[in-house]
């Protein structure tokens, strides 16, 4: 009797090594490897579903033009994901050219508002689901000005440091403190408000 | 509490202070209800929103999606290649356009030598057709030095 076993996948070094040489299979492999991650971070940042696809696949091209320069001091995801970050900071940064600042950015940048929100006790896991309450999250977050949901998103999804995001985000760490706080600050409120929602 | 405090607090909260700072935050948060309960707050967001992003799935198929990515890449080949494919041809170009050349010269200097060789060959002038003519008071007087290689006619009209 003959036992089977499979194979198991190729690592992703493995596979960056060889699309480094011009492997246009094992790159699509790659590609479809982490797709849905790099996505993903797009669509955190831009909250707009073409979008995210649109630079997701940008992202994916420079990441081979650029695959040469990477040599593994971060994982190919990381990589990758930073790719596509950066990419959709400077599509914020074009977008911001033609609109007017949010209502938000104002109310924080005139002397901070979210100084004298009230403190609120957020405990919304006490009846919801795990996935519920990530809908929750997520639909509190969409809600929230580009700049400040960036900052979160690279702080808590991505667990960057603060000098680390004011270097991504182009600013003063000061600003990423400040962003960061006025986040929270109104996740906490919104989170607060959607229970009381709910509730109802 | 001011401002200062307050991102003090949530320095100390993401482990952004110096040990000395954090010893006074630490503090600050014994005696402070203020302090404390803004720091419950930020806290509970911070340990909501880490573990809890939903995941957004791409609609595209693995197929589709890619087909966009590699139209892409081919239309930036050229400038762009990170692998070696152009240099693998690279060392076909530097062959064979000198080689071409050398073969290319070596054919034409062939057909010059062949042109006096056949003109030399006797066989090749006996290929060449007599030439007649009716015309009346006209006659011909023709010469062949095989040695130097050469035919003169001499064509008199009265």
């Amino acid at each position: 009797m003959s036992t089977h076993t499979d194979k198991p996948p190729p690592s992703d070094e493995i596979l960056v090594r060889l699309a480094q040489k011009g492997d246009m299979a094992t790159f699509e492999e790659l590609v479809a490897r982490h797709r849905e991650r790099i996505f993903a971070r797009a669509f955190s940042i831009m909250r707009n579903e073409e979008e995210a696809i649109d630079l997701s696949q940008e992202a994916w091209v420079k990441g081979w033009q650029r695959l040469k320069q990477f040599h593994g001091d971060s994982s190919f995801a990381t990589w990758m994901t930073r790719i596509v970050i950066n990419l959709s900071l400077d599509q914020l940064r074009k977008q911001k050219r033609h609109r007017t600042e949010s209502i938000e950015q104002m109310e924080e940048e005139a002397g901070g508002v979210e100084r004298h929100m009230p403190v609120v006790m957020v405990n919304p896991t006490a009846r919801l689901e795990q996935s519920e309450l990530r809908q929750t999250i997520d639909k509190a977050m969409a809600q929230l000005s580009a700049e400040h949901r960036t900052v979160l998103v690279l702080h808590e999804f991505e667990q960057m440091e603060y000098k680390q995001i004011a270097k991504v985000v182009g600013c003063s760490i000061g600003t990423v403190m400040s962003r960061l706080f006025y986040a929270r600050r109104r996740l906490a409120s919104l989170l607060a408000g959607l229970k009381r929602e709910e509730e109802r | 509490m001011n401002r200062e405090s307050q991102l003090r607090l949530q320095r100390y909260l993401d482990d952004e202070l110096a040990p000395a700072e954090s010893r006074e935050i630490a503090e600050l948060l014994v005696h402070s209800e203020e302090a404390k309960a803004l720091y419950t707050e930020l806290q509970a967001i911070k340990d909501l929103v880490r573990g809890n992003e939903l995941e957004h799935k791409l609609t595209e198929s693995r197929e589709f999606y890619w087909s966009k990515i590699a139209r892409e890449i081919d239309r930036n080949q050229p400038a762009q290649t990170p692998a070696g494919r152009i240099r693998d041809f690279s060392w076909l170009r530097r062959w064979v356009l000198p080689f071409g050349g050398v073969a290319a010269l070596a054919v034409l200097l062939a057909i010059a030598l062949q042109v006096p060789f056949t003109l030399r060959s006797g066989l090749r002038l006996a290929e060449i057709p007599d030439i007649e003519t009716t015309a009346d008071g006209t006659s011909l007087i023709s010469f062949r030095s095989e040695s130097e290689g050469i035919s003169v006619v001499w064509v008199d009209s009265h």
